[in-house]
C-alpha cells in the first residue's frame, strides 16, 4: 500500500503525461505481484469497495480529535481525505502497513459491522501519505487523473 | 511582583515595554526597537535605535542599506543588560541565522517574546533554547494540528530521489531568500550532494553572508554563470517570487519543488503549482508549538500571529491563560506566510 500511496501522491502533482508514465512504469517494474496488478486495477478504476463512507471516517476521527480543532482544521484544509490523514493520531506503535493486495482481499470479505475496526487498524499502520490515499481510494472513491483521462481532457 | 501586563503591552506600532521604553519588532518607526530576527516583516527600517544580534543587524544592513537606523547595539545570546527599568536578554530561537527570543525581567517576573522560532534541527543556526517565564508571547504561523512536519532530511531525500528518476530535468526549488535557501544548500552539502548548487541572483548577497559567517553551503554558483539549457539534471534554488514569474521556464523541462511548511497541506501545494512539495519549515509545527508552551512553564500565552484560534483553544484546555494578539503586519513578508497569501 505504501508504494502505491506514494505513486498516487506523486501522480497527483505531476501534470506532464510522459512524467506520469515514467512514475507508473517505475512502480510496475519494482512492485511484486499481486500488488502491482491490483495497483493497475485501481489506477484504471476497476476496483470498488463496499461499506466505506465518509461519515464513518468522520465518526472515527471525532472519537480521536477535539471537535473544535477538527473543525478549524477541516475548514483550513478543505478536503476531508487530507484532513483525516493529517489529523489521524500517531499510534504509540505503528504496525506494518498493509499491502495493497491485503487491503483488496480483506475488503471483499469484511462484514459491515467489522469494517470500522479494520479501517482503524489500517489507518494506524499507514503514514500520512498512505492514510490520505487509502481514504481517497477506499472511502472517497476519488477518480485518479491518469494519462488516459488527461488525453480525454485535452481533447475537450 | 510586577504583573506581566506591566512588562509588555500592545501599541499600534506593535509590542511595547513601558518600563524599558522600547518596542519589539515594531511595525512602524519607533525611538528604540529590539529585533528578534531579520525577516522583513519583523525587521523594518525607520527606527532611531535598533538592538539585535550581530547577524540580524548585518542582514538588516544588507537588505535596508547602511542608514537603516541611527544607532545600533549588538547583543550576544545569553547576555543580560539593563534597559530603563527592566533587564533584557536574547536567546536562540532556531528560526534563521541570528534569530532570537527576547526575555524581559523585573522583580521576579519574566516575559519572553518568541519572535518566529522552530525546534527542528537546522545546520545553519543556533538551536532553540527553552527559557522559562510567566508569560510566553508565541507565534502560531502553523498553529493547526494539521501541521505536524516530517523529518526534514527525509524531505530532502525526496528531492534527491526525484532527481535520480528524472535526470534530464532541472529541479528548481523555491526557497525564501533569507534562511530557507541557505538551509537547503547546507542540507544538500551535508547529504553529500556533490554537484554544484545553482541559485537565483536574489539569493546571492545572503548566501555570501552565510558563507562569510563560516556556514559551508557547498559548491554554490549563480545561474548567470551558465547557459540555462546546460542545467539539465541540476538543482537550482530560486525565490518563491521568481517561480511565480515563470523564471524556471528557461531550464530544460523544469520540475518545480518548493521547500515550505505550507507544503504539508497537499491542496495548498497544488494551488501554487508545485510538482514536488518538500515540507521543510523554519517555523515550529503544531506539536512543537504545544510542547514549547508547556516547556516554558508560562501561566499565560499570548499568540501574536498566524493560526491563533486553535492554539488559544488548545492552551485554554490545558489551563493556560491564553489570548490572541493578532498583530497586523507579521507574516506578510516572511516567505512562508507570503506563499499562503499567494495561494
Amino acid at each position: 500500500m505504501k508504494a502505491f500511496a506514494t505513486l498516487l501522491d506523486r501522480l497527483s502533482f505531476e501534470p506532464a503525461r510522459n512524467a506520469k508514465l515514467r512514475l507508473i512504469a517505475t512502480y510496475l517494474a519494482t512492485e511484486p505481484d499481486p500488488d502491482r496488478g491490483y495497483g493497475l486495477a485501481a489506477l484504471t478504476g476497476s476496483l470498488k469497495f463496499r461499506h466505506a463512507t465518509p461519515k464513518l471516517v468522520r465518526v472515527l476521527l471525532r472519537e480521536r480529535v477535539d471537535p473544535v480543532l477538527f473543525n478549524l482544521s477541516h475548514e483550513f484544509v478543505g478536503d476531508l481525505s487530507e484532513t483525516v490523514a493529517l489529523l489521524w493520531p500517531e499510534p504509540e506503535e505503528r504496525g506494518d502497513p498493509p499491502s495493497l493486495s491485503e487491503v483488496v482481499t480483506t475488503l471483499e470479505t469484511t462484514s459491515r459491522a467489522a469494517f470500522p475496526a479494520q479501517l482503524t487498524l489500517w489507518l494506524d499502520g499507514l503514514d500520512r501519505v498512505g492514510t490520505a490515499q487509502a481514504h481517497h481510494r477506499i472511502v472517497a472513491d476519488r477518480r485518479l487523473v491518469t494519462p488516459r483521462q488527461d488525453r480525454a481532457r485535452a481533447g475537450r | 511582583m510586577t504583573r506581566t501586563s506591566d512588562l509588555l503591552t500592545l501599541t499600534p506600532a506593535g509590542l511595547y515595554c513601558p518600563p524599558g521604553d522600547f518596542h519589539i519588532d515594531a511595525t512602524r518607526g519607533v525611538p528604540r526597537n529590539l529585533v528578534t530576527h531579520a525577516h522583513s516583516d519583523h525587521a523594518r527600517g525607520g527606527h532611531q535605535a535598533v538592538v539585535a544580534t550581530e547577524e540580524t543587524l548585518d542582514i538588516m544592513e544588507l537588505r535596508l542599506g547602511a542608514a537603516f537606523c541611527r544607532q545600533r547595539q549588538i547583543v550576544r545570546y545569553g547576555e543580560q543588560f539593563a534597559l530603563g527599568d527592566v533587564r533584557v536578554s536574547f536567546h536562540p530561537a532556531g528560526h534563521i541565522l541570528g534569530s532570537a527570543q527576547i526575555a524581559i525581567e523585573r522583580d521576579g517576573s519574566r516575559v519572553v517574546v518568541s519572535g518566529d522560532f522552530k525546534r527542528a534541527a537546522d545546520p545553519t543556526c543556533t538551536p532553540f533554547e527553552v527559557v522559562t517565564c510567566d508569560a510566553y508571547v508565541t507565534e502560531a504561523t502553523f498553529g493547526l494540528p494539521v501541521f505536524a512536519f516530517p523529518d526534514p532530511d527525509a524531505e530532502l531525500a525526496k528531492l534527491l530521489g526525484s532527481r535520480a528518476l528524472f535526470p534530464e530535468r532541472t529541479h528548481v526549488v523555491g526557497a525564501y531568500a533569507l534562511g530557507k535557501a541557505q538551509r537547503v544548500m547546507r542540507m544538500l552539502a551535508v547529504a553529500g550532494y556533490d554537484r554544484p548548487i545553482w541559485y537565483h541572483e536574489a539569493i546571492a548577497p545572503l548566501a555570501a553572508y552565510y558563507a562569510r559567517r563560516g556556514i559551508d553551503l557547498g559548491d554554490i554558483r549563480p545561474v548567470a554563470d551558465a547557459s540555462p539549457k546546460t542545467l539539465a539534471g541540476e538543482i537550482v534554488i530560486a525565490t518563491p517570487g521568481a517561480l511565480k514569474n515563470g523564471w524556471a521556464e528557461q531550464f530544460p523541462d523544469p520540475l518545480i519543488a518548493t521547500a515550505s511548511g505550507w507544503m504539508n497541506v497537499r491542496a495548498r501545494a497544488r494551488q501554487v503549482g508545485v510538482q514536488l512539495p518538500l515540507v521543510i519549515s523554519d517555523h515550529a509545527d503544531w506539536p512543537a508549538l504545544c510542547a514549547t508552551a508547556k516547556d516554558v512553564g508560562a501561566g499565560e500565552l499570548w499568540v501574536t500571529h498566524g493560526e491563533t484560534e486553535a492554539l488559544v483553544h488548545w492552551a485554554t484546555l490545558q489551563g493556560i491563560d491564553a489570548r490572541p494578539l493578532d498583530i497586523i503586519g507579521y507574516g506578510d513578508e516572511d516567505g512562508e506566510p507570503a506563499m499562503a497569501v499567494a495561494a
